[in-house]
């Protein structure tokens, strides 16, 4: 399976940079917000950023992608999704921005984008 | 064989769960350089089964086994663990797994406070803390709720949560610190 990425922003306060992964099966591709390591003052450029960044790659993601395009599409019926935004959009939205933290009691949540794996723990979660 | 990972972000916190089966190992290092607890910033807790956990920098040292509630740098009896900072070897003496948090924010610090709770025990945990219900017997009630049995993840997004045991089990609930 090859997947492609292009690196959609980097957010200089975090450190991080916003990668959009795609390939033929998932076209309109998923952003990931991978934080850089820094070495000696400084971010990994070339080869190892390449390399960084394809350890980050969710496969299977592409591999869930290209299973259901193979079957009739399931219903959507029910389920409150809106449809993925295109990379147009998510430029246009500083894609993939988000921190979520706690202040002053408060939970504060800022995402863009959907986070991927939300509820992925092979372990019963409850939110109460 | 490593052991295998599942991970979630849950509310400002990033869970990792670890299952082994029995006489799997997996390497584990804490990303972040830590001269103590205070500096560390996360704890793992071991949810199910028993582990053997040993360090780099005592190679000949048989390890630490830990049940239940054990979390690497102290086993579950409070005990503190040779070293904070160093690659350890988990053996899974049995099928096991267990839970790593960490902060999803920039700067942010996790810390774990364990609590043994014997049948009719309770505790309180505060809003907006992660719990972890461990032990594959665990039975609790969570704010009156019907028994919740088994191991579990519950985030406190809307309230504080008074949780009831119904039979023993060890209650880790991981929370932000500055």
């Amino acid at each position: 399976m090859t997947i492609s990425y292009e690196i959609v922003g980097f957010h200089q306060s975090t450190g991080s940079a916003q990668v959009r992964f795609h390939n033929d099966d998932l076209p309109e591709g998923v952003v990931f917000s991978i934080n850089l390591p820094v070495t000696e003052g400084r971010y990994p450029q070339g080869d190892a950023l390449d390399s960084l960044i394809r350890s980050y790659a969710p496969v299977d993601i592409f591999e869930r992608a290209a299973q259901l395009k193979s079957v009739p599409p399931p219903s959507m019926d029910g389920l409150p999704v809106r449809s993925a935004p295109r990379p147009s959009d998510l430029q246009s939205a500083n894609a993939g921005e988000g921190q979520i933290f706690v202040r002053e009691g408060k939970e504060r949540i800022f995402l863009l984008q959907p986070l991927v794996r939300l509820y992925a723990l092979d372990l019963p979660v409850e939110v109460i | 064989m490593s052991f295998a990972f599942t991970c979630a972000y849950i509310g400002p916190f990033c869970v990792s769960h670890g299952r082994g089966k029995r006489e799997e190992i997996q390497r584990f290092r804490f990303a972040t350089q830590a001269e103590s607890m205070r500096h560390l910033g996360y704890t793992p807790m071991v949810m199910d089964g028993r582990v053997r956990v040993a360090w780099s920098t005592t190679p000949d040292r048989p390890g630490i086994e830990m049940g239940v509630g054990g979390s690497f740098l102290y086993d579950q009896f409070d005990r503190p663990a040779p070293a904070v900072n160093e690659e350890m070897t988990i053996t899974a003496l049995t099928d096991c797994s267990y839970l790593c948090v960490v902060a999803s924010g920039i700067q942010q610090r996790v810390q774990l406070e364990r609590h043994e709770l014997a049948a009719r025990g309770q505790v309180t945990v505060d809003r907006f803390c992660l719990v972890a219900i461990a032990g594959a017997d665990s039975s609790v009630r969570i704010n009156g709720s019907s028994p919740k049995t088994g191991i579990r993840v519950v985030y406190a997004r809307s309230a504080d949560l008074v949780i009831e045991a119904d039979s023993r089990c060890v209650i880790g609930v991981f929370s932000l610190c500055n």
